[in-house]
C-alpha cells in the first residue's frame, strides 16, 4: 500500500527527447548558403540592347518583403499592389520605363518615338532583336495584341479609362514588325508618359486563350512558373502561397551594363510574404530581408538606434507624394426618396467658401506635425506636394492656422454662440457642428482627426469624430453620399502626372470627392478647372501643362474645396550591402531600378550573418 | 457503429446549410463589397466598376446569389471562384489547408504530449514541488495572451538567432536534401507549435490532474493496491485508463479549436495557413473564398468531434453507439 514507487517518467522523457530532436535537426540546416556559379550568358545580346552606365557584380539575391500574396500573374488583370509590385517592372515592362529618381520617362522596349505636327499620331519604334524570356521574338504583333487586350471593354482594368481622348479610345496600328502607330481623336499631351503603363504581353502564349474567352483565368497564381513568359529583368521561378514568390534572372533581358554584360545583376529577387508588421520589422532587424519599405513613422527612431548594429541604414526619402486632406460634403443633391444628402442648414455652411476658409484657419497643422508625426512632415496647402518635381506650386493661396481669422470669418457669417454652450449657432439657432469620418485602419489619420476636432472646438465648431471601417466609408462616399465630412488621403499615380488626375479635379469625376459626378460645374471655380483640365490634357509641353495645373491648384487653394492637412516624410530601411540603389519617393521606392541593383557579398555584415 | 457514423455524416448537411447561410447573410450585411476598394482608385471609372459588378453577379439580390451558389455546390460540387485570385476556391485553399493541419496537429502533439504526462505526474505527486511547478506553469500558460506570447517568441528568435523569425521554410529550402527539408520545416514549426499548444496544454493538464485525483480516491483503486498490485499497474492500467475518458472527448473538440485558433498565430508568426488567407478574404469581402473557408472549418469541427466519439468507443468498452 505504501509502496508508491517512483512513476516511470518514460512518456515525459520521450516528449522532451522528441522536442529536442526537432530543435537540433532544424538548427543543423537552414543557414547553408547554396553554391553560387559565376555568371555566364548563353544567349546573344539583342542588337538594340539598352546600355546603362553602371557597374556591378553578378550573383546573389535581394529579399524584399511584402504584406500580401500576389493574386494573379496576368498583367492586365492585376489591380492591387501585392500583385503589381511583382508584375510591374520585375516581370513585365511597357514601351517606356519611368525613372523614379529623375521623375521622367525613359525609353523601354521602344527605343524612340515621333509625333505628328497635330499631335494626333504617334509612332513608336521597337528595339531590334528583343526576345521573350522563352527566347521567342518580341515584335509589333505583341504590342498590337497587348493593346487589344488592355483596351477590351470586357476585361476590367484602368487602362481603357486612361487611354482615350476626345471621347474616343486610342487606336493602335501596326506599320511593320518593329513599328507601331497610335492614332488619337484629340491630342493627349502626356501620351508617352502614360503609354508605358500598358504592359506588353506575349501574343504567342496568350492569343489563343484570349480568342477562347479563357483569358481571365490565365496565369493565375497556380500556373506552372515556366508558362509565364516575361519581358522584364526577371521571370517567375517559384510561388508558394503565403510564403514567398521567387523571381529568377530573365536570360533574354534586353539591358546591359557599362561593360556590355547583360542585366540584371541579381540571380534572384525574392518577395517574402509577411502578414504582420511587427514580424516584418523583426525579420529585417534579424537580417533576413534586405529592405523595409516604408518604416512606420513612429518606429523610425527605433530603427535608427539599431541601424549600425544591424548593418543597415535608415534612408530619409524626404516628403511623400501622398497627401492627407479633409473635405466637407458640398453635394446639394437629394437621394431617390427626396431626402437631402446633407441637412440644408449645414449644406449652406459647407457650400460657403468663408466657412471652408475658417475651417482651414482653425486647423493647427504645425501642432499635428509636432504631436502626431514628431516633426516628420510639413504643413500642406497644395494638391500636389513638394515631392512632385514638375507640378509643385509654391504660390497656392494658403489659409494657415490663425484662430483669430477663423473667428472673424465665422462671426461675419452670423455664426455666434447664442445659448452659451460653447458652440456657435446659426441665426435660426441650430448648432454649427458636423461629423467627421476617416478610415479606422489608419492610426495616423485617427490621430489627425482627433487633433482637428479639438482645434475646431476651440473656435466654436463642434466636430464629432467617428472613424469608420474602410468599406463603410467608401460606400458613404461613393454611393449614398450620406456624410458630412471625411478625412482621407490620396496616393500618387506613377508617373505623378496631373493629366491622370482627371477624375479628381473634373466636376463630373467619380473621385471629385466633395461633390462628385456633377452634370454641369457647380461653381465658377470648378467650371474653370474643367476648362483648364481639358487644355492640360491636350498640351504636349510639360512646362505649359504646369502653367495650367498651377492655376488649378490656385483655384483649389482659394476655394478650399478640400482642406489639405499634412505632407508626411517617408523612410525606408536598407541593408548596407545593397549597391546601385537610387531611392526615390515614388513607389517602388528602392526597387524601381532592380535590374541595376546588386548585393555586395564581401560586405562584412553579410558575412557575419 | 457504421449506422452511427453514417448518421453523423448526414447531420453535416443541415449544419453546413445553416452555417453557410449565416455566413452569406453576414457578409452581405457588411457594408460594401469586393469592388468597393477599387472604387477608391481615381483611375478606374464608375462604368468599369459597374461592369465588373455585373460580371461577378454582385448586382443580384443576396438570396439569388446564395441560391446560385448552393445550386452549384449541390449539382456540380463547384464552390465558386475567388474574385481576387480568379481561381476555383479550393485551388486557393488546398495548399493553405495542408499547412494549417501540420501546425494544428503539431500543436496538438505538444499540448497532449505534455499535458497528459505532466497531469499524471502532478496528480500522483500531489503537493510536491513538481506538482507546484507544473501547476504554476499551467496557470502561466492559461493566462498569457496568445498574441503576446507569439510576439515574445518572435522577439526571442530575432535576438538569439536560434530559430527563424516566422515562416515555414527557409529561402534555401529547395536546394536541400529531402531529410534536411523536413528538418527545415520542423525547425520553423517549433515556436508556432509551442505557442499554439500552450493554452490547450495548460487546460488539459489541469483536467488530467483533477480527473486522476478523483479516480485515485475511488474504492477499486484502493482494492487494487490492497491486493498488492505494482503501483505502476495501478496507476497506468486501472486509474489512468478511467481518468482519461473525458479528455478523449475533449480531444476532437481541441482539434477543431486548434484549427480555428491558429489564425492569430499564423498571422503573427507568418505561417502560410488558412488563417491569414481567410482574414484577407474577409477584409476584401472575397465572398466565395470566405464561404469555402467556412465550409472547411465547419467540416473540421464535425470531423473532430466524430474522431473523438470513435476514440472514446475504442478506449471505453462500456460505450456503444447503436
Amino acid at each position: 500500500m505504501r509502496k508508491r514507487r517512483r512513476l516511470s517518467p518514460g512518456a515525459l522523457a520521450l516528449v522532451a527527447v522528441g522536442l529536442g530532436l526537432v530543435a537540433t535537426l532544424g538548427a543543423g540546416c537552414g543557414r547553408k548558403e547554396s553554391a553560387r556559379l559565376s555568371f555566364t550568358d548563353p544567349n546573344p545580346i539583342p542588337a538594340g540592347a539598352l546600355k546603362r552606365e553602371i557597374e556591378g557584380r553578378h550573383g546573389g539575391r535581394f529579399v524584399f518583403v511584402t504584406i500580401g500574396d500576389p493574386k494573379t500573374f496576368n498583367p492586365p488583370l492585376a489591380n492591387e499592389t501585392s500583385s503589381t509590385d511583382i508584375i510591374n517592372g520585375p516581370l513585365f515592362v511597357g514601351l517606356f520605363e519611368y525613372n523614379n529618381a529623375e521623375q521622367k520617362t525613359d525609353p523601354g522596349l521602344a527605343e524612340s518615338w515621333t509625333v505628328s505636327e497635330d499631335g494626333l499620331r504617334y509612332t513608336f519604334k521597337l528595339r531590334p532583336g528583343l526576345r521573350w524570356s522563352d527566347g521567342v521574338t518580341l515584335d509589333a504583333d505583341d504590342v498590337m495584341f497587348s493593346a487589344k487586350v488592355s483596351l477590351d471593354p470586357e476585361l476590367p482594368g484602368a487602362t481603357r479609362d486612361i487611354f482615350q481622348s476626345g471621347g474616343k479610345v486610342w487606336e493602335f496600328e501596326k506599320i511593320d514588325s518593329l513599328t507601331v502607330a497610335v492614332n488619337l481623336a484629340a491630342p493627349f499631351g502626356p501620351l508617352v508618359d502614360v503609354i508605358g503603363s500598358m504592359y506588353i504581353i506575349p501574343e504567342h502564349k496568350l492569343a489563343e486563350p484570349y480568342a477562347n474567352k479563357t483569358f481571365a483565368s490565365m496565369w493565375g497564381v497556380d500556373t506552372t512558373p515556366a508558362e509565364i513568359v516575361t519581358n522584364g529583368p526577371f521571370m517567375l521561378k517559384e510561388f508558394r502561397p503565403g510564403e514567398k514568390c521567387v523571381l529568377a534572372r530573365n536570360p533574354h533581358y534586353w539591358q546591359v551594363d557599362k561593360k556590355g554584360l547583360r542585366l540584371p545583376y541579381l540571380d534572384e529577387f525574392v518577395f517574402l510574404i509577411v502578414k504582420d508588421l511587427n514580424t516584418m520589422a523583426l525579420k529585417f532587424q534579424a537580417g533576413e530581408t534586405d529592405l523595409i519599405d516604408p518604416i512606420v513613422l513612429d518606429q523610425v527612431p527605433l530603427f535608427e538606434d539599431e541601424a549600425e548594429k544591424g548593418g543597415y541604414q535608415v534612408i530619409d526619402l524626404g516628403l511623400d507624394l501622398a497627401t492627407d486632406f479633409m473635405w466637407l460634403n458640398q453635394n446639394p443633391g437629394r437621394d431617390p426618396k427626396g431626402v437631402p444628402y446633407v441637412e440644408p442648414y449645414k449644406s449652406r455652411l459647407f457650400r460657403d467658401v468663408r466657412f471652408r476658409r475658417a475651417i482651414s484657419h482653425a486647423i493647427n497643422r504645425e501642432g499635428i506635425i509636432k504631436s502626431v508625426l514628431q516633426g516628420r512632415g510639413v504643413p500642406l496647402y497644395e494638391p500636389y506636394t513638394r515631392a512632385n518635381k514638375l507640378y509643385f506650386n509654391e504660390n497656392v493661396p494658403k489659409f494657415p492656422y490663425d484662430p483669430a481669422k477663423a473667428t472673424a470669418l465665422l462671426d461675419e457669417m452670423g455664426l455666434v454662440d447664442r445659448n452659451g454652450d460653447g458652440v456657435r449657432d446659426t441665426p435660426e439657432g441650430k448648432p454649427v457642428e458636423f461629423t467627421l469620418h476617416t478610415n479606422s485602419e489608419n492610426n495616423l489619420r485617427k490621430s489627425f482627426g482627433t487633433v482637428i476636432s479639438e482645434d475646431l472646438g476651440k473656435v466654436g465648431v463642434r466636430v464629432n469624430f467617428v472613424p469608420l471601417e474602410f468599406n463603410t466609408l467608401i460606400t458613404r462616399l461613393r454611393s449614398d453620399y450620406r456624410y458630412e465630412a471625411i478625412l482621407l488621403g490620396l496616393a500618387s499615380s506613377t508617373p505623378p502626372e496631373a493629366a491622370l488626375s482627371g477624375n479628381v479635379y473634373r466636376s463630373n469625376g467619380i473621385t471629385h470627392n466633395w461633390y462628385p459626378r456633377q452634370d454641369k460645374p457647380d461653381t465658377p471655380g470648378e467650371a474653370e478647372i474643367d476648362k483648364l483640365m481639358n487644355q492640360l490634357i491636350a498640351e504636349r509641353e510639360p512646362a505649359q501643362r504646369k502653367v495650367y495645373f498651377d492655376r488649378i491648384q490656385e483655384i483649389m487653394g482659394d476655394q478650399q474645396y478640400c482642406q489639405y492637412i499634412v505632407n508626411r516624410k517617408l523612410f525606408v530601411g536598407m541593408r548596407n550591402h545593397v549597391r546601385n540603389a537610387r531611392p526615390s519617393v515614388i513607389r517602388q521606392h528602392v526597387t524601381w531600378n532592380i535590374q541595376e541593383i546588386w548585393v555586395d557579398k564581401a560586405d562584412a555584415k553579410v558575412a557575419a550573418r | 457503429m457504421r449506422t452511427y457514423l453514417l448518421r453523423r455524416i448526414f447531420t453535416l448537411i443541415p449544419l453546413l446549410l445553416g452555417v453557410t447561410f449565416l455566413a452569406f447573410l453576414l457578409i452581405y450585411l457588411a457594408p460594401g463589397d469586393f469592388l468597393s476598394q477599387m472604387a477608391e482608385n481615381p483611375q478606374i471609372s464608375a462604368e468599369t466598376i459597374e461592369a465588373m459588378r455585373t460580371k461577378f453577379g454582385l448586382d443580384q439580390p443576396w438570396y439569388v446569389q446564395y441560391g446560385l451558389w448552393l445550386k452549384n455546390v449541390f449539382f456540380h460540387l463547384d464552390f465558386g471562384e475567388s474574385f481576387a485570385f480568379r481561381q476555383p476556391v479550393f485551388h486557393v485553399i488546398a495548399p493553405r489547408l495542408g499547412n494549417t493541419l501540420i501546425l494544428a496537429l503539431s500543436a496538438a502533439v505538444v499540448a497532449w504530449g505534455l499535458a497528459i504526462p505532466l497531469g499524471i505526474l502532478s496528480a500522483v505527486k500531489q503537493y510536491s514541488w513538481r506538482d507546484k511547478t507544473a501547476s504554476f506553469l499551467a496557470f502561466l500558460g492559461l493566462s498569457i495572451p496568445e498574441i503576446f506570447f507569439a510576439l515574445l517568441m518572435m522577439y526571442m528568435a530575432a535576438k538569439t538567432g536560434w530559430f527563424p523569425v516566422g515562416g515555414m521554410r527557409s529561402l534555401d529550402h529547395d536546394q536541400l536534401q529531402w531529410g534536411a527539408q523536413i528538418g527545415d520545416i520542423l525547425h520553423h514549426l517549433v515556436l508556432p507549435a509551442i505557442v499554439l499548444g500552450t493554452v490547450p496544454m495548460a487546460g488539459r493538464m489541469r483536467q488530467m490532474r483533477a480527473n486522476l485525483l478523483d479516480v485515485l480516491r475511488l474504492d477499486y483503486v484502493t482494492t487494487a493496491r490492497a491486493k498488492g498490485l505494482d503501483e505502476n499497474v495501478v496507476i497506468w492500467k486501472h486509474a489512468v485508463r478511467n481518468a482519461i475518458n473525458p479528455l478523449i472527448t475533449l480531444f476532437g473538440f481541441t482539434l477543431a479549436t486548434l484549427l480555428s485558433g491558429s489564425f492569430i498565430v499564423e498571422i503573427v508568426m507568418n505561417w502560410p495557413g488558412l488563417g491569414s488567407l481567410t482574414l484577407e478574404a474577409l477584409l476584401k469581402q472575397d465572398l466565395y473564398l470566405v464561404m469555402g473557408s467556412v465550409v472547411i472549418a465547419a467540416t473540421m469541427l464535425v470531423l473532430g468531434n466524430l474522431i473523438a466519439d470513435v476514440l472514446l468507443a475504442l478506449a471505453d468498452p462500456r460505450i456503444k453507439y447503436d
